[in-house]
Order: C-alpha cells, then sequence, then structure tokens
C-alpha cells in the first residue's frame, strides 16, 4: 500500500483483516466494540453517524413544530450532521477504489 | 478535542449574542414605560458573559498544571439590571408626574442601545464566520480522500 495513504488510515490499521468483518453484527453494541479490527471500527464509526443523523432529525422536527427555542441548535446539529456524512462517504468512497484496485491486479 | 468543538464554541456566540440582542430590544422597548413593576419607571437590562471552564477551580488547575481548559464557548452568567439613576423629565401633563410635574423616565438611552444593537449584530456574524471557516476547513480536510 502508498505509505501516505496507508499512514493517513492509521486508525483503521487492521483493515486488511477481512476475517474480522463477519463479527459485525456481534458487536453492534457502541462502546462495546474492539476498534482494532476493522469490523468494529466501521461498526462504531456507523453508530455515532447514525446518532449524528438522529440528532439532526429530531432538531428539525422540533424547530418546525416550535419546540426548539435555539434556532442554532438545529443548525449545528444539521452541520454536523451532514459533515459526518461527507466524511463517511468519502471513506466508503475510498474502499471501494481499494477493492476494485485489488479485483484488478493481474496475477 | 474534536473537530466539531470550533462549531460548537461558535454556535454558543450565536446563542449568547442572540440574548444579547434580545436584552437590548427590551430596554428599546421599554424605553418610555414609566410604570413598571411595582410602579416604578423600568431599570434598563445588561448581559453579563462568562466563559465555558472559566471557573475559578478550572483556572487554578490550569495555572499549576499547566494544561489550560479545552475551550468550551461563552455562556451567560446572568441579566443584570443597569444601577443607574432614572431621569427626571418635566412633563406635568403626564398622569405619572409627582406633585412638582415631574415625571421619572427609565435609565434607557436610545443611542447607548443603537450602538449596543450595532456591536451585537457585529459580534454575530463574527461568529457566523467562525462556524463557516470551521466548516470549511473540515470540508477541504475531506477533499484530500477524493
Amino acid at each position: 500500500m502508498i505509505p501516505a495513504i496507508s499512514g493517513m488510515s492509521a486508525g483503521l490499521g487492521g483493515e486488511w483483516n477481512i476475517g474480522s468483518i463477519g463479527s459485525i453484527g456481534s458487536t453492534s453494541a457502541p462502546g462495546a466494540t474492539s476498534p482494532a479490527s476493522f469490523g468494529g471500527a466501521l461498526s462504531s464509526a456507523l453508530n455515532s453517524l447514525e446518532s449524528t443523523q438522529a440528532a439532526a432529525t429530531t432538531a428539525s422536527e422540533q424547530l418546525a413544530t416550535g419546540q426548539l427555542t435555539d434556532p442554532t441548535k438545529a443548525v449545528t446539529a444539521v452541520e454536523e450532521a451532514s459533515l459526518s456524512m461527507d466524511l463517511a462517504s468519502q471513506i466508503s468512497n475510498k474502499l471501494v477504489t481499494a477493492t476494485n484496485t485489488i479485483f484488478q491486479t493481474t496475477v | 478535542m474534536s473537530f466539531f468543538d470550533s462549531i460548537d464554541v461558535a454556535a454558543s456566540g450565536l446563542t449568547a449574542e442572540r440574548l444579547r440582542m434580545d436584552i437590548t430590544s427590551e430596554n428599546l422597548a421599554n424605553a418610555q414605560t414609566t410604570n413598571g413593576p411595582g410602579g416604578t419607571p423600568y431599570q434598563r437590562q445588561e448581559v453579563v458573559l462568562q466563559q465555558v471552564g472559566g471557573t475559578f477551580g478550572q483556572q487554578l488547575a490550569g495555572v499549576m498544571g499547566g494544561t489550560a481548559p479545552a475551550p468550551g464557548g461563552v455562556s451567560v452568567a446572568g441579566i443584570v439590571k443597569d444601577p443607574t439613576p432614572d431621569q427626571l423629565i418635566y412633563d406635568p401633563s403626564n398622569p405619572s408626574a409627582n406633585k412638582q410635574g415631574y415625571v421619572r423616565m427609565p435609565n434607557v438611552n436610545s443611542v447607548t442601545e443603537m450602538t449596543d444593537l450595532i456591536s451585537e449584530s457585529n459580534s454575530y456574524q463574527a461568529d457566523v464566520t467562525a462556524m463557516q471557516t470551521a466548516k470549511t476547513m473540515y470540508s477541504k480536510t475531506l477533499e484530500l480522500l477524493k
């Protein structure tokens, strides 16, 4: 792997440990996952993404129904959800590119 | 410190400036109110802001340990009343006038309130710019992955 890219994704150190992907379902509880495995890192990242999306939805609903007195809270919740989603989609794109690269390797 | 902290700090500034704007509007609206609570004229109000994480214990720990507390933004310490004495205006026809014909008017100066409004508006815009810049920085970092 290219050193610059592997250094950047140091948090996902075990990303080629494909054998642990099968444990995603059993480690879905947030906080209980071990970030050392790729499956655990992916699972906790998706859980935090889901919670930011839920917070944004709640804030938007409260703003629409007039329960939220501070519009700033809704703005920050929506912005954080949007940025987290961008990050997740970029990482997903990167993984797809890496997988395609492997598949196109001529042996 | 997570990256979203800068957005949260800017958001706390937005909330604080909004409250300052509310209080200034209240002062302007009641600039002629001679019958406030208790029959006294309206008293001008001011917002006191404080730094989050800026309590004495945290500051002391920061000085002693050498590690300053993480930035947490701004919060409202309280809304206080301006102790400046009321203005006495001669207006015998006013029902609130005393025997000598003087009316006690609120201690609100419209010019001061207008300059406060401008200052609050500028601070709000500065906070919005800070939030926008933090967002742009994060987006630019994400573009590295493309």
